[in-house]
């Protein structure tokens, strides 16, 4: 007879909550949330509750697969591991080390991710790993380590509840996370300014003091616009400033010419609404910046988030407790993925490849020479596999099928591939385009670590054996690293592998599973003894000084005309994750949504003469889809939404793969021009 | 005072006073729920009594479903017992069949919990002193706060999933032509309407749902205001004893009782 | 006002067919007023009267047979006791209560019945729209 309770830490997104599995006889049978965990105190959203649900669906993969003539058939693990690492020494020899392209899974641990860089440098010779943070935040890595030299969010969750002014921009919170949005509830309720910058009324706009439903794309001119306002009035912090920046002259120049009447015009807000913004986040201090997608996922993303950094420094909201500026990342761990080195530029810690002695460290621990250059991210991995330089990749845990931009591209790219090995837990469109599917465990199956968004590294045991003939991540790489001639991996646990990787890692030298079991820490901790840091900037910046780089207004890549006149927008729901691989095999969150729509306004509605619930024709330069619509007052006129989980209707048929953010290559989700017909 | 009780778990549990016993113990740095048996009885050194509250009611409910047969004792405090009397009444759990270990709450736990009789009545042992409750203050709020704190709920239901005394297979809730599925902002407030009506009578203030609430919404001072104004229409208040019934629930079984 | 929205539900032992007296003997009533028929007033739920208020009602009522004479016992007694909790509730969430109420009609009140539903109005009318979503 056995009733245990395990706490773990949810997998659905980068709050981090705690869990608790109810196991029964070596079954989970429930979800109980952690009730004193640090960060959501015993709260859940509808996901955390049910998260034991896909854990035995039918649809987990449940043996390893290799493709014959044409169809997927099982094999055991002897035979797929062997062959995927004959087919990818045969690629690497013919065509070169970078011929090969790893892309790692923002939802496997930390330890798992380091693997896959270790795979990638040392054992295929090629620096061409990224994983999905170039597609949603590394507008924010390389904005935030341009301005601040640490591109990782600066304070943690707790302190939101301590802000006086918070400004949510592009952020959908209580959808995207829900336990953060709590902390902003109780802001509000001890009487916090609560200001949202979003196109679209979304749940967390209804609760704010003021909503500014601004023109999608236009934050840049908003955030100059204040900065100009604020500096104009006298209220900026001159000792801050002083003491603790650069550049700020070039600054005031620059955002001398986006005056109120300018601003307004642009961004369709009125002009006493951003003097009042400007003044509260300058005056009710503590303030705070909480930013998302809304502002990464443009091809100017860097760009947005460094106006969003100048605003910071110029009123000392940043370095402080309570202020900040605050990137809340997605998945359960994509910033462990970074943090982990899986970019094509750095190696764990954010040390850069070009750094010969940083990268001597490796090399000496490794025992292999590893390449200097940078390598390619993920969009440019199918731009080269469609002109046919990359020959094979390796996926693991991500269905670029539904969640990468334009995917007809993504399709015809991957079909152009020789070789493409897939590591998942349940078959989905990508397993299916695989040559060698490789089953593996869910978290709950194996011990590791997770590094949720306010940069706390949390440990989650092992709570059930694997599903018979599954192996966890760490297991296959490492037998495939062991298989193409490698003798450093050679694990017997990921404690040896977090040792490892901490040994290298400056950041987290300081953390040790025996730590991380008696609280979680947030890293840099770079010893033993080290504490761990709560926020970030405290007396001085990363790099000395914080560097204020004005930034100008961007024009959008394509703009409404006649054949595409809506703006497509997307994002994601409180009751699916991202492609719901996981979430579609939950019968509880099913239940509630178990199919997308486009949200378009009445008025829209009424011109198109199209109906609650009828399904259109959704069309841009890009592909098209069939959907439902959903008439709501979300979405202003001109604009429609789509949220992007499902393969029936995916929304990523329509946006656009280009023009990526020249400075760090993100696609820009956020805006697409679509047009909408009724199916006769 | 741990050690007695993990003596007397050691105990029961020996004597085959129970075939398990339903605590709480230390894992890492948290202390979460557990069921200690005679195969594990090395586990009792990390039995540890936290200031923290769990559905113990609701989990021993989950237990006996995989282990019907199995006699368990569990520890409860006052708002466990008054649990189990109310799931006793619903026929859901026979007090006969547990053992109860009954905790008083310390004047740190009254403080943090603003419970109006923090201790046990009915367990078969209890350990720690009695303290006396907190009066709760009249929580009158008007239509605008009410509806501006339904507006922010998340449909995470997780009030309804911690509540012990949500027990239904079939959950009102989930009537999508009551509320509507797969939107936020719900269909408010017939939502917590809904709830509210579901639990007058029948809520014994126990505070999981409003600690779980991440909308932070006052769930558990709106039921309270809707209990008093209940006990003073029909006299009643639940989880006192198994003898009374709910005057609505149970009319046909009042009725017969006394001879209409 | 003419956007004044009352909902009533009638029992269609008695209270229904009060109300259809009312009607063929010309008796008139606010138009605002609609009814629903029910197999018994105790039929109607507490779900049925939140939806009333959800989908926009000002008041609701809920009428049945004058105790002892419900077609199935004791239909009348429990949606009189029913009323009362939710009443309660909507004290409690700040909407007055006497937007909901239950009266007791029988078959050949039509008159009686008339008089009721113009007093109901009268004091909703008073009160105004309830505008519930907006919590004003």
């Amino acid at each position: 007879m056995e009733y245990k309770t395990v706490p773990s830490i949810c997998p659905y997104c980068g709050c981090g909550c705690g869990i608790l599995l109810e196991v029964v006889e070596g079954k989970i049978v429930g979800t109980l949330p952690l009730k004193t965990h640090p960060i959501n105190k015993g709260k859940l959203c509808i996901k955390g509750w049910n998260v034991h649900e896909f854990v035995y669906s039918e649809n987990r993969l449940t043996s390893p697969k290799i493709k014959k003539d044409g169809k997927l058939k099982e094999v055991d693990w002897d035979e797929a591991i062997s062959y995927a690492a004959k087919k990818l020494l045969e690629i690497k020899e013919k065509y070169g080390p970078n011929s090969i392209a790893l892309i790692s899974s923002a939802r496997c641990s930390n330890e798992e991710n380091f693997l896959m860089m270790k795979l990638a440098r040392s054992v295929l010779e090629t620096n061409n790993i990224d994983h999905c943070a170039r597609l949603c935040h590394s507008s924010t890595v390389v904005g935030l380590i341009k301005t601040f030299g640490s591109g990782a969010m600066s304070n943690p969750i707790p302190h939101l509840e301590g802000a006086k002014t918070i400004l949510i921009f592009g952020s959908n919170t209580t959808e995207a996370h829900p336990i953060v949005a709590t902390y902003i509830f109780r802001a509000k309720d001890k009487g916090a300014n609560i200001i949202v910058i979003d196109p679209r009324k979304t749940h967390i706009a209804r609760i704010a003091t003021k909503h500014l439903p601004i023109k999608i794309g236009t934050d840049i001119v908003l955030v100059n616009g204040m900065i100009n306002e604020i500096i104009k009035n006298g209220w900026e912090d001159k000792e801050f400033i002083e003491n603790f920046t650069e550049g700020y002259e070039e600054l005031k120049k620059i955002v001398s010419k986006y005056d109120l009447s300018y601003v307004a015009k642009v961004t369709g807000i009125d002009e006493k609404e951003i003097y009042e913004t400007a003044y509260l986040y300058a005056h009710e201090k503590p303030s705070s910046i909480v930013y998302c997608l809304g502002i990464t996922q443009h091809h100017y993303g860097t760009d947005n988030v460094i106006s969003l950094a100048n605003l910071s420094m110029l009123t000392g909201n940043v370095g402080k407790p309570f202020t900040g500026v605050n990137p809340l990342r997605g998945q359960n761990n994509v910033q462990g993925a970074c943090d982990m080195g899986c970019l094509p530029g750095y190696l764990s810690g954010y040390q850069k490849v070009s750094d010969d002695k940083a990268r001597e460290e490796f090399e000496k621990f490794w025992g292999k020479s590893l390449p200097k250059e940078g390598g390619l991210t993920v969009e440019e991995m199918f731009a080269e596999a469609l002109k046919g330089n990359i020959k094979a990749m390796i996926i693991q845990g991500e269905n670029p099928l539904i969640s990468n931009p334009n995917i007809n591209r993504v399709r015809k790219a991957l079909k152009n591939l020789e070789f493409l090995v897939v590591l998942d837990i349940f078959s989905n469109e990508m397993t299916e385009m695989a040559d060698v599917v490789f089953a593996c465990a869910s978290f709950l199956e194996k011990e590791g670590t997770f590094t949720n968004t306010d940069r706390r590294v949390q440990y989650f045991p092992k709570v059930i054996e694997p599903i018979p003939n599954t192996k966890p991540d760490w297991q296959v790489i490492s037998l495939l690293a062991y298989a193409l001639g490698s003798k450093g991996f050679s694990y017997n646990s990921p404690e040896e592998i977090f040792n490892e990787m901490s040994l290298l890692t400056p950041i987290y030298r300081g953390i040790s599973y025996e730590r991380l079991k008696k609280n979680p820490l947030q890293w840099p901790c770079k010893t033993r003894l080290d504490p761990g840091c709560e926020y970030l900037h405290k007396d001085g910046f990363t790099q000395g000084k914080g560097k204020f780089i004005p930034v100008e207004k961007k024009e959008p890549f394509e703009i409404p005309d006649e054949e595409f006149p809506f703006i497509l927008t997307t994002g994601r729901t409180i009751f699916h994750y991202h492609t719901a691989t996981m979430t579609k095999n939950s019968p509880s969150l099913n239940k509630e949504l178990s199919s997308v729509y486009i949200e378009i306004n009445p008025e829209d509605a009424k011109r198109l003469n199209v109906e609650e619930g009828e399904k259109v024709k959704v069309i841009s330069r890009r592909g098209e889809i069939e959907i439902e619509v959903r008439i709501t007052d979300n979405v202003s006129p001109g604009l429609v939404y789509i949220p992007m989980h499902f393969s029936e209707s995916p929304v990523n048929v329509l946006t656009s793969h280009e023009p990526l953010d020249p400075q760090s290559k993100i696609p820009p989700y956020k805006y697409s021009c679509v047009n909408i017909k009724k199916i006769k | 005072m741990e050690n007695e009780i993990k003596e007397k778990i050691k105990e029961l549990i020996v004597n085959k006073e129970v075939d398990g016993f339903l605590g709480l113990r230390r894992y890492f740095n948290y202390v979460v729920p557990y069921l200690f048996t005679k195969e594990n009885l090395e586990d009792l050194e990390e039995f540890f009594l936290d200031e923290v509250k769990y559905p113990l009611s609701k989990i021993i409910l989950k237990i006996k479903k995989f282990y019907p047969d199995k006699k368990f004792g569990m520890l409860v405090r006052g708002c466990d017992e008054r649990h189990l009397i109310e799931l006793n009444k619903n026929n859901r759990i026979s007090l006969k069949d547990l053992y109860l270990l009954g905790i008083n709450c310390s004047e740190n736990m009254v403080l943090k919990c603003e419970c109006s009789s923090p201790y046990v009545r009915i367990a078969n042992i209890s350990f720690w002193e009695k303290t006396r409750g907190k009066e709760f203050e009249n929580f009158y709020k008007n239509l605008s706060f009410w509806i501006e704190k339904f507006s922010r709920c998340i449909k995470c239901y997780g009030c309804r999933n911690i509540c012990p005394l949500c027990f239904c297979n079939n959950c009102t809730l989930e009537e999508e032509f009551l509320v509507r599925k797969g939107l936020l902002p719900l269909d408010y407030p017939i939502f917590h309407l809904i709830r509210a009506y579901h639990l007058a009578g029948r809520c014994i203030d126990c505070g999981l749902c409003e600690e779980t609430c991440p909308a932070e919404i006052p769930l558990r001072k709106l039921y309270k205001e809707i209990n008093k104004k209940f006990y003073r229409i029909f006299g009643y208040k639940p989880g006192e004893n198994i003898e009374e019934k709910h005057p609505l629930e149970f009319l046909e079984e009042i009725k017969e009782k006394n001879g209409i | 006002m003419k956007d004044i929205k009352i909902l009533g539900f009638l029992c269609q032992w008695c209270a229904y067919q009060g109300a259809d007296l009312a009607g063929t003997s010309r008796l008139t009533y606010p138009p605002e007023v609609r009814v629903i028929k029910v197999p018994c007033s105790g039929r109607v739920s507490s779900h049925m009267i939140f939806k009333a208020f959800q989908k926009g009602a000002d008041a609701v009522f809920v009428a049945g047979c004058h105790p002892g004479d419900c077609h199935f016992k004791s239909g009348n007694i429990i949606a009189e006791k029913r009323i009362k909790v939710v009443k309660s509730i909507l004290d409690t969430i700040g909407v007055e209560p006497i937007r909901l109420d239950f009266f007791f009609i029988s078959a050949s009140e039509g008159v009686r019945f008339k008089k009721v539903v113009e007093e109901f109005y009268a004091q909703i009318e008073k009160l105004g729209s309830l505008n519930l979503k907006n919590g004003k």
